[in-house]
């Protein structure tokens, strides 16, 4: 090269116009050298940044998104590491915990709306699932519809054997996800129904997303099935009620997209029409059609609001022939900036652009006390409230109840004879606390998580009613009806302790081992938060009583998330 | 470990890069290299990473034994060369054949064997090549024999093409090893072709992986004449775009450690027949089974189509252990050998519009039997496709996600065909005119490629988040 460019100047001697551009060559060369260095700076700056914001800063470790606790950084051990297991892991805790993660999900999910026109949005498996119409095509249906419900591995004032029990339970819960945990995917699939489609749908005049509903007519009868069981193991004494709840597709799904999404009617009408002489399906149906205009189902949330499970209270009342206030007569609150888990599970900005009033109602003229029991031995975990007003953002629906992992209780200064037990998931937590002017004593069973023999514990505790109450996609849910059958079929010896009372003898235990419980639970709580836990049997409100409320909503599936130690 | 991965991006490389060069002998970042390498795969084959290290022994053993004999002038050469394909290829077999030989096997027989379930260890297609062309030069002459251990063991540990290539043989990087210079110029152009690949993959391939999965990840059946042909569309810009990603980001980190490896794709959807999309497509191992066995099975002397059939054959065996991938070869090998016959000629006459449909067509259902290892979903989509699934015309699941992406779709397109090499023509006749062209067109392209970086970074944190992908695997 040096040698010819001697040449070249050489013959630049004589040529003034090879000179130029022999000069002009070196001047590039020179600015080509400057560039090179100036931009390989700022490549390195930029890098070098990021590497130490990823490094050095406070790494988060839940996702108010989506609700779940985030990967925790492995513990190294040789066999993890020779089974792979730690490097999995250790990178998936890097890439699922980067600083400022929330803001970067929310900007990935904006320039994915950005990579084309705004039109309805699919989300998950969608299957044609019915004509254009909307009546269901029964041959179409396909076996695992899915439940939208709630639920939360709870980590609340909890003792040693209440934390294993409650990990296992959700391992029962989920285990159609499970191959999908080990591979640190997620399979939503056996949850999702038949998908969610968002934008290009409106509720109340505002953008809204809408679970498409698959039904599954066999799984329908199933569930009509073991609730006919309980009814004739309790025997005639006992009123036993079933409310199936239609939910926001059955009645806001434009009609182009009705073939994407089965008939709930049907899918009502079919369980009811199964439930045995003795077993009465309550018409909510009908009250909450006539009510469509009215703001009982969110629009960003797979739930209905507390007004329309008011609604569906109003048509048992009925069915029981009980009296009960207008909704004036209720306080009601709201709370702002509610987004809730349609958008967690598809991270369409649409909707989080398009947060929504909770609307919640406490009721009137009436006294009662809420307490708290663990699942698996029923062990007091003291009072708590009923409404757990400090819930924001997202965490709105986590209002009621407390976690769904945990039994709960209420008695009231209702003197009418009537104690009521209710089987729910997820959408009875807006409906119970409406029951208060009506029953003495109320106890909520979470199908997913309670753990001894149910209908022993009925006939302990002398209920008069039972309800089942259940939306329409986990009436036709195989996991959830499995819940319901596993209480039914349950050994009976585990029930080890009395019914339930007030006595809080277990919370001195649990107070001692809350220590060993805090490092465990750290997995579902945030920091702060767990070492609240410590306080185990909480007298009040505060907002320590029932440490994982604001992660109510956490949807099973997402737990899976979390990789298995 | 693989390149679309903060991990690998922001903590791997940086501190890879920094050892690297604060070392200053040759020999001294050769082992920097290695150690790294060996790390990289050994985050996600902490056991298997001993079969790399085996392949290396093995291989290295087998140069020096070609060597001592071409001294002694015993005549054993040969021997080295069996040693390097009975080892390799056993492993090869053992690792990703077995269990499929097996079960066929059994299918056959009626027999009920033991499936062996190997988890495929990482990249061992791609080491296991380059440590018998190794082998095979050597005995050829084609190179010289590398007596360096460290040397060897970098070449076939190199964490830039250890995971998806491109094949490097060992003539192409021979010298480098030994004796490499890197300019400031290069780390940053490096660099540059490694975001590019990034984004490549990141952005646009992961996305029309979306795509593809949920319109060719039905249960029964495509739901629309049109959702069968846009997964497939989809399908073929994933598959290219996550190819060529990754070989973009193992040129460009090349680049960066003073290494020159070949190209691997060029555009290959503006090919007019099968035969030229084979010359675009994976150049690397088409070469590879064109010196190794097409050649010397006697090429185009003795018996083309025998040889023509072997090669397509493990081709399309190579890029899996499933039937479908073996019709796949073999289809492809059909065609090219029909194309020689008659069909080549007329390609080239005929417009060039007619050729390009043609080649894309192929390519396409191509890419259908690639994507389905279940033959009952593949007839079932191709039949489909061409009208007789009793399925209709198009759906509003396939428009949505049609209008939803159409933006980066159109973008994938015409980053798919030349446009870039016209744009970066023009911008170096630009740079060269003026000082200002110098500067407008080297800050676009800082620019660009730090924005492509934190954008691809931005979508991997996104895709940390991703509840509905994968649904159907």
């Amino acid at each position: 090269m040096g040698g010819n460019e001697e040449k070249q100047l050489d013959e630049s001697y004589y040529n003034p116009d090879l000179k130029n551009q022999i000069k002009r060559a070196q001047a590039y060369k020179k600015s080509l050298r400057r560039y090179n260095i100036i931009s390989l700076v700022i490549f390195a700056a930029l890098v070098l940044t990021a590497a130490a914001c990823m490094i050095f800063m406070k790494r988060p470790d839940v996702s108010e998104i989506e609700k779940r606790s985030l990967a925790e950084k492995p513990e190294f051990s040789l066999s993890s590491f020779f089974s792979g297991e730690y490097t999995d892991n250790f990178s998936l805790y890097f890439s699922d915990t980067v600083p400022f993660r929330e803001k970067l999900v929310s900007l990935s999910s904006f320039l994915k709306k950005a990579r084309g026109i705004s039109s309805p949005s699919f989300y998950g498996a969608v299957e044609i699932v019915a004509d254009e119409d909307g009546n269901s095509v029964e041959e179409e249906y396909t076996e695992t519809t899915a439940p939208p419900v709630t639920s939360v591995v709870s980590s609340v004032v909890s003792d040693e054997n209440n934390e294993t029990s409650i990990v296992t339970e959700t391992v029962t819960v989920t285990q159609e996800t499970t191959t999908a945990a080990s591979s640190g995917e997620l399979n939503i699939a056996d949850f999702s129904n038949n998908g969610i489609v968002v934008d290009g749908v409106k509720m109340y005049g505002e953008d809204a997303g809408v679970m498409l509903f698959g039904g599954n007519k066999k799984q329908g009868k199933r569930y009509a099935d073991i609730i006919n069981k309980y009814h004739e193991a309790l025997g005639d004494s006992v009123n036993v009620w079933n409310i199936v709840v239609p939910t926001s597709a059955e009645f806001y799904l434009p009609s182009r997209f009705s073939k994407y999404s089965a008939s709930e009617k049907d899918a009502i009408d079919n369980i009811y029409a199964n439930l045995a002489e003795g077993v009465t399906g309550v018409d909510a149906y009908s009250v909450l059609a006539e009510h469509t205009d009215e703001y009982i189902y969110f629009r960003t949330d797979h739930h209905w609001t507390p007004l329309g499970a008011y609604y569906a209270y109003t048509a048992f009342m009925d069915a029981l022939g009980m009296e009960y206030h207008p909704i004036e007569d209720y306080t009601e609150k709201v709370k702002t900036g509610f987004v809730g888990s349609l958008y967690g599970y598809t991270g369409d900005v649409t909707l989080l652009n398009a947060p929504e009033e909770f609307h919640y109602f406490l009721p009137p003229e009436v006294n009662y006390t809420t307490s708290y029991y663990s699942y698996d031995t029923l062990a007091p975990k003291g009072s708590g409230a009923l409404f757990h007003e400090y819930v924001e953002g997202g965490n709105c629906y986590g209002m009621f109840l407390g976690a769904d992992a945990i039994h709960t209780r209420i008695s009231t200064d209702v003197r009418n004879g009537r104690k009521i037990a209710v089987f729910k998931e997820s959408y009875g937590n807006a409906f119970v606390p409406f029951l208060v002017n009506n029953f003495e004593e109320i106890y909520v069973i979470d199908i997913r998580y309670f753990g001894t023999n149910a209908v022993e514990y009925l006939k302990k505790i002398g209920v008069t009613d039972v309800l089942f109450i259940d939306n329409c996609f986990a009436a036709n849910t195989s996991s959830l009806i499995s819940g319901i059958e596993r209480m039914f079929e349950s050994d009976t010896g585990t029930v080890t302790t009395t019914v339930p009372t007030e006595t809080s003898a277990a919370d001195e235990k649990s107070e001692k081992t809350s220590a060993k419980t805090q490092k465990n639970t750290k997995k579902t709580t945030t920091d702060s938060k767990s070492k609240n836990a410590e306080t185990s049997a909480p007298e009040t409100e505060k907002k320590p009583a029932v440490t994982s409320v604001p992660q109510t909503d956490v949807p099973d599936e997402k737990q899976t998330v979390v990789p298995a130690q | 470990m693989v390149f679309s991965d903060l991990f690998f991006i922001y903590v791997f490389l940086p501190v890879c890069l920094i050892f690297y060069y604060a070392v200053k002998s040759n020999k001294g970042r050769n082992a920097v290299l290695a150690l790294f390498s060996l790390v990289f795969y050994a985050w996600g084959e902490p056991v298997w990473v001993i079969l790399l290290v085996i392949s290396a022994v093995v291989d290295y053993c087998n140069g020096r034994f070609i060597e001592y004999c071409r001294k002694k002038k015993n005549g054993k050469e040969v021997l080295g060369v069996v040693s390097s394909l009975v080892i390799n290829l056993g492993i090869l077999a053992l690792f990703k054949y077995s269990g499929f030989v097996i079960e066929n096997i059994n299918v056959l027989t009626g027999l009920s064997l033991k499936v062996p379930q190997f988890a495929l260890p990482i990249g061992i297609s791609f080491y296991t090549f380059q440590t018998i062309s190794y082998t095979v030069d050597v005995y050829r002459g084609k190179v010289k024999v590398q007596r360096s251990f460290l040397s060897f063991l970098l070449y076939v540990s190199m964490f830039f093409q250890l995971v998806a290539g491109p094949i490097v043989r060992y003539e192409s990087v021979a010298e480098e090893i030994d004796c490499r210079r890197v300019s400031l110029g290069e780390i940053n152009s490096g660099f540059i072709r490694f975001v590019y690949g990034l984004a490549k993959k990141v952005i646009i391939s992961n996305c029309m992986g979306e795509l593809a999965a949920s319109s060719l990840g039905f249960e029964t059946a495509p739901s629309s004449v049109a959702a069968a042909w846009f997964g497939v569309f989809m399908y073929a810009l994933q598959i290219y775009f996550d190819f060529s990603g990754y070989s973009d980001m193992a040129i460009g980190l090349g680049m960066m450690f003073g290494f020159h490896f070949p190209e691997n794709f060029n555009y290959p959807y503006i090919s007019r027949s099968a035969t030229e999309f084979w010359r675009r497509w994976h150049i690397s191992l088409g070469s590879f089974f064109r010196d190794y066995v097409y050649i010397p099975m006697g090429g185009n002397r003795k018996h083309m189509y025998l040889n023509l059939a072997v090669v397509w054959f493990l081709t399309g065996l190579w890029h899996g252990a499933s039937w479908n991938f073996i019709i796949w070869g073999c289809g492809f090998g059909l065609l090219i050998m029909i194309e020689k016959l008659f069909l080549l000629n007329i390609l080239e006459k005929i417009p060039a519009l007619f050729s390009h449909i043609y080649a894309l067509f192929i390519i396409l259902i191509g890419w259908t039997v690639f994507w389905f290892t279940d033959m009952g979903k593949l007839g079932v989509c191709l039949k489909t496709m061409f009208g007789f699934g009793g399925v209709p015309l198009g759906d509003e699941l396939t428009k949505s996600a049609l209008l939803n992406n159409l933006y980066i779709i159109v973008i994938a397109v015409v980053i798919s065909v030349p446009v870039y090499r016209f744009i970066s023509g023009k911008a170096e006749k630009l740079e060269r005119r003026s000082a200002a062209g110098f500067v407008t067109v080297k800050s676009v392209q800082t620019i660009v490629t730090a924005a492509l970086l934190l954008l691809s970074s931005v979508m991997l944190v996104g895709q940390t988040y991703n509840p509905f992908l994968y649904f159907r695997f």
